[in-house]
């Protein structure tokens, strides 16, 4: 699936081939047109410029009904004058199945989802933030489309129930194979899911890899940003090329003897310490489990370890 | 594309059509003679000179502009306290308050028009102008009561609770908030009073006397029994008045809108 | 004191609608029970009596009740023809051209209805087709306005979610947006039938003498008679059908519940 496309420069000259049955995540801070792509990849809107391909067959000229593509939107837009099973069944009925054949589809896709038997024959209105999100997915798969959206899927769930909506959207999508492709602003929900990530800023697509690949290898300073903690160190202050830029995330920092600075910050986070401790002229950001009293104003000693210092190649104009 | 154009063309036909009578009245009212058949080489406006030399189409005008402006006037001050306050109720007393004040456009008029006949009589109000500021402002009550409920800024609540925590009293929150955001829409809810109270025909059939007679009054009973130029030309006159405030309230309520749509977008897009 | 001033705000207009539109209508009700005028006057002071119901066994008016009924029921069919699809119309507009087009379907009735009415009355020969033609005239801009706002606050991500469910536009008309307008279109046939039953200017201006409804029978029993006691009890029974129609529409819910059985 590839496609080159540009509208109002909202999202602006992307090409991006997705292989069948990956789950991929667009991800980018809001505003940089990722909706809009997920919105052109369901023929929701038209791009200006450029072509979309599904299984090799040209999709752009044809309207949404005429795609096979199942989309979950961010309110969900479920039917309110429909029952859960009526809105499962809908993709269903539109397309003529008979009535045993609905039946059957809408309870293999609600089984799926997981909504209980009780839960069913309710209206949305009836239904909680969760349920009502496992009713829309539950209809976007029931019509066995090859590929699924998501649109921000989780970002109106409670913290806690999304950690748990997200492992079983990885399950659905272990179990049914469905190409998915997810669109989030959450680099936590984006590494933690996906065989794949894209990452957008401004309409334009900056880097697309595997997950770790992006996390460890970014090619510019906003994907080292965006994707978690990063310390962003100038060559020069290393002593090495003076115009190049490298990054080492804080969690390979060490505590050493190379680099003697004095702690500015100290958060407690749980899992690890977090410390930000001032060298020289720059500071650095240190993740680590907490080794003994430390206390901001103590002097400490940092190495940084030459396996996890990782150049950013020249941005060019990006 | 040709479904699209047979649309677009059946669309706007209706609505010319809606248009079509008024247009032929403003037509017919250009007419050089006495006959009511538009004019098609000469034109005249001779009828509009007639009507403004004729002192009791002028008492009627000004008689009907007062009247509307004092209804206007009376129907916001009426209203806006109750749109202001109906979020502050419990969701029954909201119903009862709504269709209460919705009933003055439900109630058929001339039942209402003859009702208010004998009181009007009894109560000493007859031929007075203030009966009929009375009238018109509550048959303008619902609409004026409507557009201020729909277009009262969605975080009032909140933007007054904000004020009076930073020390405004009552008085204070009122000034400085609550009739700086309302304006443009009180304003709106005004000018629609009185662009009704223009027309408002039926009230004005059953109540109007020789000394408080507004324009539709004069205009109904020769729009009935004697049509004739002149009328057409009052009716223009009376139209033009009312299209003006209409444009005032499109302009006022199309930018409120049209913040309320930017808004919308930016919070869609984020 | 908190009571007092939680009922401050809404005394104004509440006082206003009770002075100007219940105290007229219960006025009515007394009007109604007088004993016509025998010598000079509108009415007998002092009397009561229920005489004046009779005339709604009267043929006369009962076949002028006939044609109340008929041209509320015919007014607000045409009206809702008339105007959903002109609502529809009206959302598939840009945003500029919807306020234009609002403005125009609405300057007709609100700033030029008296041009109007003229312009019809150059138009159409006077009878039971120019009535209802005028009346539909008069009603049809605020049913639109009803029907257009329903539509507009319908979620356009349902359409678009119906669509990418394999929905055809006829589809997602028929199965989303019908049903989801379903209460503006009951409302819109409501006011149009409340409207259409009182209907007053149309009948006066371009019906003849068979398109008599109630509202222009009382208007004439009141000045070219003088007798008021017959005119109220003619208000009075207008108010009845008016109140059944207002009543009398079933609901959304009520219209579901029936279909489903």
């Amino acid at each position: 699936m590839s496609f080159g496309y540009g509208r109002d420069l909202v999202v602006n000259d992307v090409s991006l081939s997705i292989p069948a049955g990956a789950f991929v995540t667009i991800l980018g801070p809001s505003g940089c047109g990722k909706t809009t792509l997920l919105r052109l990849l369901g023929g929701y809107l038209s791009p200006a410029r450029g072509q979309i391909f599904l299984h090799g067959r040209d999709v752009t000229p044809l309207p949404p009904n005429l795609r096979q593509v199942g989309m979950v939107f961010q309110s969900y837009a479920l039917f309110p004058h429909l029952t859960a099973r009526q809105n499962v069944a809908f993709g269903l009925e539109v397309r003529g199945r008979s009535k045993t054949e609905v039946c059957q589809h809408v309870d293999a896709a609600f089984d799926r989802v997981g909504l209980s038997v009780t839960e069913r024959d309710r209206f949305p209105s009836q239904l909680s933030g969760g349920q009502q999100q496992r009713v829309a997915l539950a209809r976007a798969l029931a019509f066995e489309p090859p590929v699924l959206l998501l649109d921000e899927p989780l970002a109106s769930l409670d913290r806690h129930l999304r950690e748990q909506v997200r492992l079983e959207l990885c399950r659905i999508h272990r179990q049914s194979g469905v190409t998915t492709v997810m669109v989030t602003h959450d680099q936590e929900e984006a590494l933690a899911s996906s065989d794949l990530v894209a990452v957008m800023q401004a309409g334009r697509l900056l880097q697309v890899g595997p997950p770790r690949e992006l996390y460890d290898r970014p090619r510019s300073s906003f994907v080292a940003r965006f994707l978690g903690d990063a310390n962003l160190i100038e060559g020069a202050q290393l002593g090495m090329t003076p115009k190049s830029l490298f990054l080492v995330r804080p969690e390979c920092v060490r505590v050493g003897h190379n680099w003697p600075g004095k702690i500015v910050a100290l958060n407690f986070h749980g899992a690890d310490l977090v410390a930000d401790v001032q060298c020289r002229d720059f500071t650095l950001r240190l993740r680590t489990r907490a080794i003994g009293e430390l206390a901001v104003g103590d002097k400490i000693a940092l190495d940084l370890p030459q396996e996890h210092l990782w150049e950013i190649p020249a941005e060019g104009d990006l | 594309m040709i479904r699209k154009w047979s649309i677009a063309l059946l669309g706007w036909g209706a609505i010319l059509g809606l248009l079509a009578p008024m247009l032929h009245t403003i037509w017919v009212s250009f007419s050089p003679d006495s006959f009511l058949t538009p004019p098609t080489n000469v034109w005249s406006v001779k009828w509009y000179l007639a009507y403004f030399g004729d002192r009791r189409w002028i008492h009627a005008t000004s008689q009907s502009l007062l009247i509307a402006g004092m209804a206007a006037l009376l129907a916001v001050a009426a209203s806006a306290p109750a749109a202001w306050s109906l979020g502050k109720l419990t969701v029954a007393r909201q119903r009862l308050l709504s269709i209460l004040l919705l009933l003055p456009a439900l109630i058929p008029p001339a039942a209402l028009g003859f009702g208010l006949l004998p009181l009007v009589y009894f109560t000493g109000l007859w031929g007075t102008s203030l009966g009929l500021v009375l009238v018109h402002a509550t048959v303008g009550l619902p609409i004026a009561f409507l557009i201020i409920r729909t277009c009262l800024p969605a975080k009032l609540g909140e933007l007054e609770a904000a004020a009076a925590g930073l020390g405004a009293n009552r008085w204070e929150v009122l000034r400085r908030v609550t009739l700086p955001l309302l304006t443009p829409v009180l304003l709106a809810a005004g000018i629609a009073v009185f662009v009704l109270s223009l027309n408002e025909s039926l009230v004005s059939i059953f109540l109007a006397t020789p000394t408080n007679e507004t324009l539709p009054a004069v205009i109904w009973p020769q729009l009935r029994y004697s049509p004739s130029p002149m009328v057409a030309v009052a009716s223009c006159v009376t139209a033009l008045l009312g299209m003006i405030g209409m444009l005032i309230v499109i302009g006022i309520l199309g930018y409120q809108r049209g913040r309320l749509i930017a808004k919308n977008t930016t919070a869609i897009n984020s | 004191m908190q009571r007092i001033s939680s009922w401050l705000p809404v005394f104004a207009s509440v006082a206003l609608v009770c002075g100007v539109v219940m105290a007229p209508l219960l006025l009515l009700l007394r009007v109604s029970l007088y004993e016509p005028a025998t010598g000079r006057g509108f009415y007998t002071p002092g009397t009561f009596t229920f005489a004046n119901y009779a005339i709604f066994a009267d043929s006369h008016v009962l076949g002028i009740a006939g044609f109340t009924v008929l041209c509320g029921v015919a007014v607000a069919t045409m009206v809702l023809a008339i105007a959903y699809p002109l609502g529809l119309f009206l959302c598939s507009l840009p945003p500029r051209a919807q306020s234009i087009a609002v403005g125009l379907i609405l300057v007709p009735k609100t700033a030029g209805l008296l041009a109007m009415l003229f312009g019809l009355q150059r138009w159409l020969p006077r009878g039971m087709l120019a009535t209802i033609i005028a009346e539909v005239y008069l009603v049809l801009p605020y049913s639109v306005i009803v029907i257009y706002i329903q539509l507009l606050n319908l979620d356009p991500t349902l359409r678009d979610a119906a669509r990418g469910l394999g929905a055809s536009p006829w589809q997602v008309f028929r199965r989303v947006t019908l049903p989801l307008s379903l209460p503006g279109i009951r409302l819109a046939f409501q006011f149009g039938l409340m409207w259409g039953l009182g209907a007053f200017l149309g009948p006066l201006f371009l019906g003849g003498p068979s398109e008599t409804t109630l509202a222009v029978e009382l208007h004439r029993q009141a000045f070219e008679y003088g007798r008021w006691p017959l005119a109220a009890t003619e208000a009075v029974g207008l108010l009845i059908v008016v109140s059944i129609a207002a009543w009398g529409v079933p609901t959304v819910a009520q219209l579901r519940k029936v279909a489903h059985s």
